[in-house]
């Protein structure tokens, strides 16, 4: 049985005994290059759902939400399983709320690797054994896997996730064809001034739209620093200033919980490169605190604990 | 639109010798919601108040800010004063402007402007004040006492002679603490016993003091006024109301340990007391070692209880009460000189420390007050005494003084004279610290009348050879190396906290300092007090401290005591936190990092009760107003009363948009 298949099967047998009230998994979109969330509700609909490597979205980012009206099922790929441990230790669902539906894919595609072709002449994206195929008109091309999968997919390793009800496909760990941290390495070589400049640069294209953190699972306040009107900090202009000052927030507000789905790049409109510094973050965390986040339901939150043996390191 | 008064103190010449009292308050009238400035010499006296309520009055003024010295000092004073003029005490501003500004600068020009960049920020701030208002709690008037030693029973004893109950729990077998150890205490050489068994026996006797013996704290929750507290009362496996203190079943139980309470010197049984005037008198099984617990076989004692108080199946009772106030007085451990293998403690039976040496001429003591030397019960002619072991030693001990040893070390020279007539103590000493009331003039009676030998200088080694300890060191002030064969060798080894200090500091709220004694909340002003309201400290457990401080100490915290339950209610400080729960997302974060556990989660209902969302809420009787919250909310939605964001943004801007 293909996993899309085992998918359909589970989120029928969920619906219709009544254990969910939703599934919430990937949909066909408009065109076959993206597939889209859907929301499915009754066994029936189950069949509309579609496993394939142009499912991206992060789902979880719906859960907070979505539970209020009932237990929900996510399909959830490894690292957005750890969105969801760190939004259950953060209180915003309840485990027993959530049906975990863990698929280890292969991949996901990374919009890049379309480039040359046409792609209202795509008819079908699918995986295969060395990467990804993708169906025109002129027959199937296979994409090699370095040049198929997004980044964050090349350094994955699949590893049993945290928490799992249901889980799809091959979860034996796998080697992660790139170092995680690899660019981070490669950033690091930048000098100070050089990276003030990098980021300088980037931030300045900047127009405050948002995407980024709507697409976080980590970004769920009721109201975000940036909203308020009564007390502002922050300016809500698009300046180089204060969009630095909004980016550099938010990286404190995700430090120890971004897991490096990469979802606030790809919703960026504009084409800033959002995971770097999340991934530089990550590092830190690491380095400091020993913990990666939603890799445990125990490790407590690195801004939530404090321990006598906690790293001091002077910043240079 | 706030109408704001300014008011601008000289005092005397400390602010105005250095800032243009006069500019300030005219540049502070320009200031945007001022309706009223002036300045005067002495604010903070009568007229300078009576100044400040009669504008109130005439200028109709809403809110107020006094540029004078720390709030620390006179905060308490102006809030007083403008609410005696009818406003909220919280409508007022402090400008510091003496200790951040006169007393520290001497550039006058300059001084004055900061002066005024100060004021416009306390007008700004001001300006967004909001009326505070505090809350009663009610006061649970009950006391837990926290450790049996002098210091432990002084302060029951004080707390339950003004009227109130109290709780004391020891976890030995019986109260008493150190001091019961001691055959005679310096510098009066009053007999331990007979000045501490009355105060043990009052303890027991007085209907305010309920003592739990063979018990232990196992948790606090709660607050000032108010604190949950879980007591573990260890199975003593003898019915406390049928036992009459007979003492038949230790007579006869078969099974002989070392004692600990005669520092492994002598012997006790597997039931025993601790000592002869235990309080209570009742024994204990200690079910480690008892034949019936470890074997299976004996019930000795069971059989010869004339009253049936043995009982083997008794279980631990965990109990909560709840107290009002809770004093500290775990007192210390002492250092294990093995640390120094040069001296051979551990190796040589007549190495001994100085606690030990208290049991072996205590009356009821091993040796029944006679002093003889462990390797062979024969009275020792030569003792050397070795001053600060482990104490004032960064290396292998403690770099503080112990404080006490200098006092008993002449203490047990003269005591070993007063018992061996014609033996020679020798006392090796660093520094004589005798800084207390008779102290300097009691090690002198040591040297001058009892013949002590003081030689300043270290030991640094000991060797036995054949039934004599040679003792190797140097006299400093002679300089030259000393050898002196002795029959016995004492050692003053350092107090240290007990083991489980850090613990206890813990579960109290106390903070402790880097060897683990427990912080008093100010060094000099707030001795007996911590930084979690209503835990307060006395004796040993906070510093090395000898009876009279301790007990002094110990009084001082029973005030306390007393001074917060003679109050109907009390309190709370209005300048806590506050949740805004349309925008809280219930995270939690808030309550992770409260060092003071004041937040929970609260679940949000509808109208008609149906669950709508989970957001944090703030004990107000908890919070202390630290802010960390706040800090750590990234939504800001936890914001401090007093302290909040457009408050504190005002100042911000008042400075930056300075001209
Ligand atoms: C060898 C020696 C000789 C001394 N001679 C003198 C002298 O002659 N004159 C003088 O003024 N001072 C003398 N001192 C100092 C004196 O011992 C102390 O000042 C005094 O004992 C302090 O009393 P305390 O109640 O603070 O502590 P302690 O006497 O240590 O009593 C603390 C009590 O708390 C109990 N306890 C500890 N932890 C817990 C817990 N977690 N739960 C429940 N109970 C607990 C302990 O079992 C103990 O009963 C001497 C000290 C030493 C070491
Ligand atoms: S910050 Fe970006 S990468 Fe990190 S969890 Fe949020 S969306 Fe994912
Ligand atoms: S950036 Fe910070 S405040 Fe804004 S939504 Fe994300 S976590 Fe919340
Ligand atoms: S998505 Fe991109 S453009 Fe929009 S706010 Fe985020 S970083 Fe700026
Ligand atoms: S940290 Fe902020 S958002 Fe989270 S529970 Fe506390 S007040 Fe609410
Ligand atoms: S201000 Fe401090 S004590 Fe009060 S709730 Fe916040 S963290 Fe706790």
């Amino acid at each position: 049985m293909s996993m899309e298949q085992e998918l359909r099967e589970k989120a029928k047998e969920l619906l219709s005994s009544g254990k969910v009230k939703v599934v919430i998994g990937y949909g066909e979109g408009s065109i076959p290059i993206k597939s889209t969330p859907i929301f499915v509700k009754t066994p029936e609909q189950a069949d509309c759902l579609v496993l394939n490597p142009t499912c991206t979205n992060n789902l979880t980012v719906y859960l907070p939400q979505a539970v209020k009206s009932g237990p929900v099922a996510v399909v959830a790929k490894p690292c957005e399983v750890k969105n969801i441990v760190e939004l259950v230790k953060e209180n915003q669902i309840k485990r027993e709320d959530v049906t975990v539906i863990a698929v280890s894919t292969p991949g996901i595609l990374n919009d890049a690797a379309l480039a040359e072709f046409d792609l209202l002449d795509v008819k079908k994206i699918s995986w295969k054994a060395d990467g990804v195929a993708v169906t025109t008109s002129q027959g199937d091309t296979v994409i090699p896997r370095d040049a198929a999968f997004q980044k964050k997919c090349l350094s994955c390793t699949a590893a049993q996730p945290a928490i799992a009800d249901i889980k799809i496909g091959d979860w034996a760990e796998r080697a992660p064809l790139q170092d995680k941290f690899a660019d981070v390495e490669e950033y690091e070589k930048l000098s100070a001034e050089e990276k003030r400049a990098f980021w300088a640069g980037q931030f300045s294209k900047c127009i405050r739209c948002y995407a980024c953190r709507q697409a976080c699972p980590g970004c769920y306040c009721n109201e975000c620093f940036v909203d308020k009107n009564g007390q502002i900090w922050a300016s809500k202009d698009t300046g180089a200033e204060s969009n630095w000052f909004f980016h550099m927030t938010r990286m404190m507000h995700t430090a120890g919980r971004c897991t490096g789905c990469g979802e606030c790049e790809r919703a960026c409109p504009m084409g800033i490169p959002l995971s770097l510094m999340g991934k530089k973050m990550s590092l830190l965390v690491k380095e400091l605190f020993g913990t990666q986040p939603g890799e445990s339901m125990e490790d407590a939150p690195v801004f939530g604990c404090y321990q006598t043996n906690d790293p001091d390191p002077c910043p240079e | 639109m706030a109408r704001v008064g300014v008011f601008i103190c000289w005092c005397g010449s400390n602010i105005a010798k250095t800032v243009d009292v006069e500019k300030v308050a005219e540049a502070a009238a320009a200031l945007p919601g001022v309706a009223y400035s002036t300045n005067y010499k002495y604010m903070c006296s009568e007229p300078g108040q009576n100044l400040v309520k009669q504008a109130i009055a005439e200028h109709k003024l809403s809110s107020i800010v006094v540029a004078s010295c720390s709030p620390r000092l006179h905060e308490p004073t102006f809030r007083r004063c403008i609410s005696e003029a009818g406003l909220n005490p919280f409508m007022l501003e402090m400008a510091n402007i003496r200790e951040h500004c006169s007393w520290v600068h001497d550039d006058n020009d300059a001084a004055t402007k900061k002066a005024i960049d100060l004021v416009a920020m306390a007008v700004a701030k001001v300006a967004k004040n909001e009326p505070l208002s505090s809350q009663a709690i009610p006061i649970t008037k009950k006391a837990l006492v926290i450790g049996g030693g002098v210091s432990g029973i002084q302060t029951a004893l004080d707390i339950a002679d003004a009227g109130y109950k109290v709780t004391l729990v020891e976890r030995t077998p019986s109260i008493g603490g150190r001091m019961a150890q001691y055959d005679k205490t310096f510098p009066t050489l009053d007999c331990a016993a007979c000045i501490l068994t009355p105060k043990m026996v009052d303890a027991a006797s007085n209907p305010n003091i309920e003592i739990l013996s063979y018990s232990e704290v196992e948790n606090v929750s709660g607050f000032v006024g108010n604190f949950d507290v879980t007591i573990r009362k260890r199975a003593r496996s003898v019915d406390m109301s049928k036992c009459t203190g007979c003492g038949a079943c230790y007579e006869k139980c078969p099974k002989k340990v070392s004692s600990e309470f005669d520092c492994g010197l002598g012997q006790r049984k597997a039931i025993y007391v601790p000592f002869p005037q235990a309080v209570p008198n009742v024994p204990v099984i200690d079910r480690e070692v008892c034949r019936w617990f470890a074997e299976g076989k004996c019930k000795v004692c069971e059989k010869i209880c004339p009253t049936g108080a043995i009982d083997y199946s008794q279980e631990d009772e965990v109990i909560t009460e709840q107290f009002g106030a809770i004093v500290a007085a775990t007192g210390f451990d002492t250092w294990d000189p093995q640390e120094y293998g040069n001296l051979g403690y551990g190796k040589y039976p007549d190495v001994i420390t100085s606690l030990q040496f208290e049991r072996l001429f205590n009356a009821s003591g091993p040796t029944d007050g006679k002093l003889l030397r462990p390797s062979d019960n024969q009275p020792p002619k030569n003792v050397v005494f070795i001053s600060c072991i482990g104490s004032r030693d960064d290396e292998h001990g403690y770099p503080y003084c112990s404080k006490v040893c200098c006092m008993y070390n002449a203490k047990h020279a003269l005591l070993l004279k007063e018992k061996v007539s014609d033996a020679q103590a020798y006392v090796f000493y660093m520094d004589i610290r005798a800084n207390g009331k008779g102290y300097e003039e009691f090690v002198r009676r040591a040297m001058e009348k009892y013949g002590a030998v003081y030689l300043r200088g270290r030991v640094s080694r000991i060797i036995q050879e054949g039934d004599k300890l040679i003792v190797r060191g140097a006299d400093t002030l002679a300089g030259k190396p000393v050898e002196i064969e002795a029959d016995m060798v004492v050692l003053a080894a350092a107090m240290k906290p007990q083991p489980d200090a850090k613990e206890m500091a813990r579960k109290l709220g106390i903070s402790t300092d880097e060897y683990n004694w427990f912080s008093e909340a100010h060094p000099k002003l707030r001795p007996v007090e911590v930084l979690t309201a209503g835990v307060y400290l006395a004796g040993v457990c906070q510093y090395p401290k000898d009876i009279p401080d301790s007990v002094a100490q110990a009084s001082g915290a029973a005030s306390k005591v007393i001074g917060l339950f003679s109050k109907p209610n009390l309190e709370s400080e209005p300048t806590v936190a506050e949740v805004n729960e349309t925008t809280c997302a219930g995270c939690l974060l808030c309550k992770e990092i409260c060092p003071f556990s004041a937040i929970e989660p609260k679940l949000l209902t509808d109208r008609a009760g149906n669950p709508v969302k989970t957001v944090a809420s703030v004990n107000q009787g908890l919070c202390h107003g630290c802010g960390t919250c706040v800090a750590g909310c990234r939504s800001a939605s936890v914001q401090l009363k007093g302290f909040k964001d457009d408050q504190l943004l005002a100042e911000v801007d008042a400075l930056a948009f300075m001209e």
